[in-house]
């Protein structure tokens, strides 16, 4: 039963939600007066989303909480995230709520720039990664650095100095474009269609209740 | 010629140490450098907002949050000061709720700039920032049917839509009440919540430069009509619209961090080869 | 999915009533139950011992088992993680498959296992199937549910817990299998910086460049969804990856029948496939 329940379950919503997207009637079907079938249906996924916060939540607390219990390495990190993740829901709960000046300060003046400071790791680690990547082994890696260059000085205005746009092929730029328009387009849309059917295959497997790992089983 | 083999490995702090000089140098001093305006790309987006009416509708996106910012935030700005300036009116959704308040307060940025300026970019009136709202990509087929319901009739400020003028004449989200889409887009969700939902609207996307290819092959295929691909987007639409900014001034700091890229990847093969050959030896 | 197939193009006017008025909704339809059809054929056939065609070897797949048993050599842990996806997303679904396989093969071996979570619903799944590895190993008493982490719902919050996570545990093994978006490099980065043996698997084809720079092994596209069918080794699941294989055969003689017709002026595959 603690099987079966899950995959009736799992059945039946698959063939809702197919219906939601194929049928107009179920679409803009009203259990009542201006109130839609679908749009109750939706916002109850958002509620048991925000529920499943909780759950984060308690793992947070539990894992950091055994860390300053048992005083392992690090452990003053643990106390600063309970702070700051306690700190911020309660200011943003009962200071004003989310509109407060000090929520609002902490989200434009700290997480923002922490934000763009993480993103900007990507220009560091790009460089570290292309180094060690990029080595002449044989002719594919050859062909590999010599598009990676085009694509880069392209890309940039350094690129027109060197060969402009209104000169032979258009440039670096002018065969960017021919790279990035056609074989790349080309290779991304094949990529694109084979992971569309992988993915279909995957949903049949679990509506069709082929597959049940999301019960928490390992076969 | 030991120490080219050395070049094969170079301790990573050196190449993050001279990375940052590269950036951080032209931001400093900057070396003006020519952008080149692409056709392709960023022309159609232009072109888009030129030919509305003032009184259109357009729906933006906000789907990035602050890692982004530095480039699809000079795009925003520019694509908002263009329909401003145009007085075409501006929906905008955000479908990253960690970029909800980020892109509200870019826009109130600029339409500050462009009422200190003297063109009109009244809240409720010429734009209102519906903000995100939890649900995911079916929320945004509720929309469809009925944009006012998906939102629970509140902005991302909590005024009701009933208050806001503007949203008077956007009750549905469909192609008669909403002149295109411009979305900005980070990951995901992002584009496919348009191409698979709104195929035949007017879509026009604000990409990071990582996704842009990823992006072309919709470009090509008529799917989407514009692209603004990364920060040098951002730069051309800034040049286009005469008023350069932020974008412009950062695409210096790029083309020498590419330049350091290309340097790395040259000095490396150097130590490579030289290395193969005292190993052959 | 029908809108990889055709360019932009007007879609015809007449649309079933009952149906949503959106492009390649009927056609949809019918690619959704032609190729339901082919995978209930495939297993029967799978399920009655009839020959169905092998998944050819993923090289990525047996890293896996190399790179867990590096990390038990080494006496260090090995680092499982899908990035942000939910329970009802088919990357998860197939992260799934990859997770059961190197919690089995991390009870047996008796290593450590952390997997590193962004999505709070998912976590429970994996803390799940990780326990249940682990029991049916015999060492329910090895499972340190702490190592089953909750890092942060933020993109970088979480980019940053687990690049710490890595710089500190030091994995021996880092597995970055799902969809993953610009934290993919800081994370096989950070894996790189400590020696660790890099399996990445991933549908996000912009990701794809920077997991081929940083990884030992990259499975890209639907090698990853195979992958995750050919971990089951069950026939059934088999028979799944056999059905798509045909469905994409159908669909490239479409592309070029297609190709061909509009190129002599007719329309038709089009409108057949907006229809």
């Amino acid at each position: 039963m603690k099987r079966e329940v899950p995959l009736v379950l799992t059945f039946v919503m698959t063939l809702l939600r197919f219906g939601f997207e194929m049928l107009n009637p179920m679409l803009t079907y009203e259990i009542s007066e201006g109130v839609r079938l679908f749009s109750r249906i939706s916002f109850s996924v958002t509620f048991m989303y925000c529920m499943g916060l909780f759950m984060g939540l308690i793992n947070l607390t539990r894992v950091h909480g055994n860390t300053i219990r048992r005083r392992r390495e690090h452990w003053i990190y643990s106390v600063w995230l309970l702070i700051v993740m306690y700190g911020y829901a309660i200011l943003g709960l009962f200071f004003g709520g989310m509109e407060s000046k000090p929520f609002t300060w902490i989200y434009d003046a700290v997480i923002v720039p922490l934000d763009s400071t993480m993103f900007s790791l990507l220009a560091f680690f790009i460089a570290s990664a292309a180094y060690r990547a990029f080595r002449i082994r044989n002719v594919e890696s050859v062909i590999m650095m010599v598009v990676a260059f085009i694509v880069m000085l392209g890309n940039v205005s350094l690129g027109e100095v060197l060969w402009s746009s209104e000169a032979f092929l258009g440039g670096f730029k002018g065969l960017k474009d021919w790279f990035l328009a056609t074989p790349n387009a080309a290779s991304q849309r094949a990529i694109g269609i084979g992971v569309f059917l992988g993915s279909y295959a995957a949903i049949l497997r679990v509506a069709l209740g082929l597959e049940k790992r999301y019960l928490g089983g390992i076969d | 010629m030991n120490w080219l083999s050395k070049l094969d490995t170079i301790d990573p702090r050196w190449v993050y140490i001279i990375m940052a000089v590269s950036l951080v140098f032209p931001v400093l001093k900057p070396l003006g450098l020519a952008i080149t305006i692409d056709e392709t790309t960023t022309v159609p987006v232009y072109n888009w907002v030129e030919s509305l009416q003032p009184g259109d509708i357009v729906v933006g996106d906000i789907a990035f949050s602050g890692g982004s910012e530095g480039e699809l935030g000079p795009q925003l700005q520019a694509w908002f000061r263009h329909c401003m300036t145009k007085g075409v009116k501006v929906i905008m959704v955000a479908q990253w709720n960690t970029g909800e308040r980020l892109g509200y307060t870019l826009l109130e940025q600029t339409a500050k700039q462009l009422e200190g300026e003297g063109i009109s970019a009244e809240y409720g009136v010429d734009w209102v920032y519906a903000g995100y709202k939890p649900g995911g990509t079916t929320l945004w087929r509720q929309m469809q049917i009925d944009f006012w319901e998906a939102c629970a009739e509140t902005d991302m400020l909590g005024n009701s839509f009933q208050d806001l003028p503007l949203m008077h004449r956007f009750r549905k989200w469909d192609k008669e009440s909403s002149k295109g889409i411009m979305a900005f887009v980070a990951g995901s969700p992002g584009l496919p919540t348009y191409t698979t939902y709104f195929p035949d609207y007017e879509i026009y996307v604000g990409n990071v430069a990582v996704q842009v290819p990823g992006a072309m092959n919709t470009l090509r295929a008529g799917q989407i009509k514009g692209l603004l691909a990364g920060l040098p987007g951002g730069a051309q639409y800034e040049i286009l619209l005469d008023t350069p900014g932020r974008a412009v001034k950062l695409m210096d700091a790029q083309s020498m961090g590419h330049l350091w890229i290309m340097a790395l990847v040259i000095l490396g093969n150097i130590g490579y080869y030289m290395k193969a050959k005292s190993r052959d030896q | 999915m029908l809108n990889l197939l055709v360019l932009a193009a007007e879609a015809p006017e007449v649309k079933w009533g009952i149906f949503v008025p959106d492009d390649s909704t009927i056609a949809g339809l019918f690619l959704a139950l032609t190729m339901g059809i082919l995978v209930y054929v495939m297993i029967q056939r799978a399920r009655a011992g009839l020959p169905i065609p092998e998944i050819r070897r993923i090289a990525g797949l047996e890293a896996f088992e190399e790179a867990v048993g590096r990390a038990t050599e080494m006496g260090r842990p090995v680092h499982i993680t899908t990035y942000y996806q939910d329970v009802g997303d088919y990357d998860t679904w197939a992260f799934w498959a990859y997770l059961a396989h190197v919690a089995k093969l991390c009870a047996s071996y008796d290593t450590r296992i952390i997997n590193t979570n962004s999505e709070w619903l998912t976590m429970t799944v994996n803390e799940e199937i990780i326990r249940q590895a682990y029991l049916e190993a015999g060492r329910p008493d090895a499972f340190i549910p702490d190592d089953v982490r909750f890092m942060s719902d933020w993109q970088f919050g979480y980019t940053m817990g687990v690049a710490g996570m890595i710089a500190r545990e030091k994995p021996a093994a880092n597995f970055l299998v799902g969809y993953f978006y610009a934290e993919s490099l800081i994370l096989a980065e950070a894996g790189a910086l400590v020696g660790a043996i890099q399996v990445a698997a991933t549908s996000s084809t912009a990701q794809i460049p920077f997991f081929v720079a940083s990884c030992d092994y990259t499975m890209i596209g639907e090698e990853f969804y195979a992958g995750a069918a050919a971990l089951s080794k069950e026939p059934v699941i088999y028979g799944s990856v056999v059905a798509q294989d045909i469905t994409r055969v159908a669909l490239v003689a479409l592309i070029i029948i297609g190709t061909l017709l509009n190129t002599a002026g007719s329309s038709f595959v089009i409108d057949l496939i907006k229809f």
